[in-house]
C-alpha cells in the first residue's frame, strides 16, 4: 500500500500536469535581452537642488536565467555601455564618462549580476503566461566597485503563441526594475562640490528589460 | 535719436527676446543641445504602455550655458552684458545732459 502511495506521488510529480511556481513553465528558461521584443532601456533619474534631469541608456545586453521549479535560484548578468547613457547635454555626458565621474575609458560598463529572487510573489498565472514581483538580489558593479544590491522587479512571461511568434521566437519576457545607487558607495566623486549641488547624490534607476527564450 | 538711447533700446530687446526664448524652452537651468522625443504606444502582447524614447538635435537656452567655454549660450551672460551696456548708457546720457549749456 505504502509502495503504491509513493509510485502514485512520483507519477503525479513526473507528470506533464504538475505545475511550477510559473505554473505551466518548467525548468530553466534562458531569456536574451533582444531589441526584437522591445527596446531595453536603463532610465535614470538624479535630483539635486539646481536641477533635476533625467537620462537613459538603451543599449542594455546580458541574459538571465529563470528557474521555473525554484524561482529564488534564478541567476543572470546584465549590463550596459556607460557611453550609452545620454541627458541631452553633450557636455554633462562627457563629464560623466570622464575620469572623476564613471571612467568609461577604465570601466566601460555598468552591469548587475542576479545572484538569487527573493520575496516572490505571484500575481496572475494562466494559459497565457505568468506575473510575479519579486526582489532581485545581486552585485552591482560601477566603476570597477562590486557592491550588494536589491532590486525590486515586476516579471511578465508571455507564453509562446502565434502572437508572440511574430515578434520573436520563445516565450517573451518584460521586466520592470527599480533601484538606487549611492554615487559614493562606488567612488563616483566629481569635481569640488557639483554632488549635492547640480548632481543628486544617489541616483534613481528604472530599467526596463525585453527578452526572450529564444536564442 | 541718442546713440546711447538706441543702444538701451537694443539692449531691452536682447533682453526680453531671450527671456521669450527660455520661457519658451521651458524654463531650463542648463542650456540643452537634444531633446528626448517621448512615443507612448501600447503593446498589446504585454498588455501595458510603452514608452519609445530618442535623442533629437534641438537647442534649448537655459538660464546658464552649457559649457563654461561658452557662456554667451545662455539667458544670464548676454542679459547681464545688456544690462551693463544699459547702466552704461545711461549715465553717458546724463552726463551730456548736464554739460549742455
Amino acid at each position: 500500500m505504502k509502495a503504491l502511495l509513493i509510485l502514485a506521488c512520483i507519477l503525479i510529480i513526473s507528470s506533464p500536469a504538475y505545475s511550477t511556481q510559473l505554473g505551466n513553465v518548467k525548468g530553466k528558461k534562458i531569456v536574451t535581452l533582444q531589441n526584437s521584443v522591445g527596446t531595453s532601456i536603463a532610465k535614470f533619474n538624479s535630483n539635486s537642488p539646481l536641477e533635476k534631469f533625467e537620462g537613459n541608456s538603451q543599449a542594455l545586453q546580458g541574459s538571465f536565467t529563470l528557474n521555473a521549479d525554484n524561482l529564488e535560484q534564478s541567476i543572470g548578468k546584465i549590463s550596459f555601455p556607460v557611453r550609452s547613457m545620454k541627458t541631452g547635454l553633450s557636455k554633462r555626458d562627457d563629464h560623466m564618462y570622464g575620469k572623476d565621474w564613471l571612467d568609461a575609458q577604465n570601466y566601460p560598463n555598468i552591469e548587475f549580476e542576479l545572484k538569487k529572487l527573493s520575496s516572490i510573489s505571484i500575481k496572475k498565472s494562466d494559459n497565457s503566461g505568468v506575473e510575479f514581483s519579486a526582489i532581485a538580489e545581486g552585485m552591482c558593479s560601477v566603476k570597477g566597485i562590486a557592491k550588494p544590491a536589491k532590486a525590486k522587479l515586476f516579471v511578465k512571461y508571455v507564453l509562446e503563441s502565434d502572437i508572440t511568434r511574430k515578434r520573436a521566437q520563445g516565450n517573451l519576457v518584460m521586466i520592470d526594475s527599480d533601484f538606487s545607487v549611492s554615487l559614493k558607495d562606488y567612488n563616483v566623486l566629481g569635481r569640488g562640490d557639483i554632488i549635492g549641488s547640480k548632481v543628486g547624490e544617489s541616483i534613481d534607476l528604472d530599467i526596463k528589460l525585453f527578452g526572450s527564450t529564444s536564442n | 535719436m541718442n546713440l546711447w538711447r538706441i543702444i538701451q533700446i537694443f539692449s531691452t530687446i536682447v533682453i526680453v527676446t531671450l527671456s521669450i526664448f527660455w520661457i519658451m524652452d521651458d524654463f531650463q537651468v542648463f542650456t540643452k543641445d537634444k531633446t528626448e522625443k517621448i512615443t507612448i504606444v501600447k503593446d498589446e502582447i504585454f498588455g501595458t504602455d510603452i514608452e519609445k524614447r530618442e535623442w533629437i538635435e534641438n537647442f534649448q537656452l537655459g538660464l546658464l550655458p552649457d559649457d563654461p567655454v561658452h557662456p554667451y549660450r545662455s539667458l544670464a551672460f548676454p542679459s547681464l552684458i545688456c544690462i551693463a551696456l544699459i547702466l552704461f548708457a545711461q549715465n553717458r546720457i546724463h552726463s551730456q545732459e548736464n554739460t549742455r549749456p
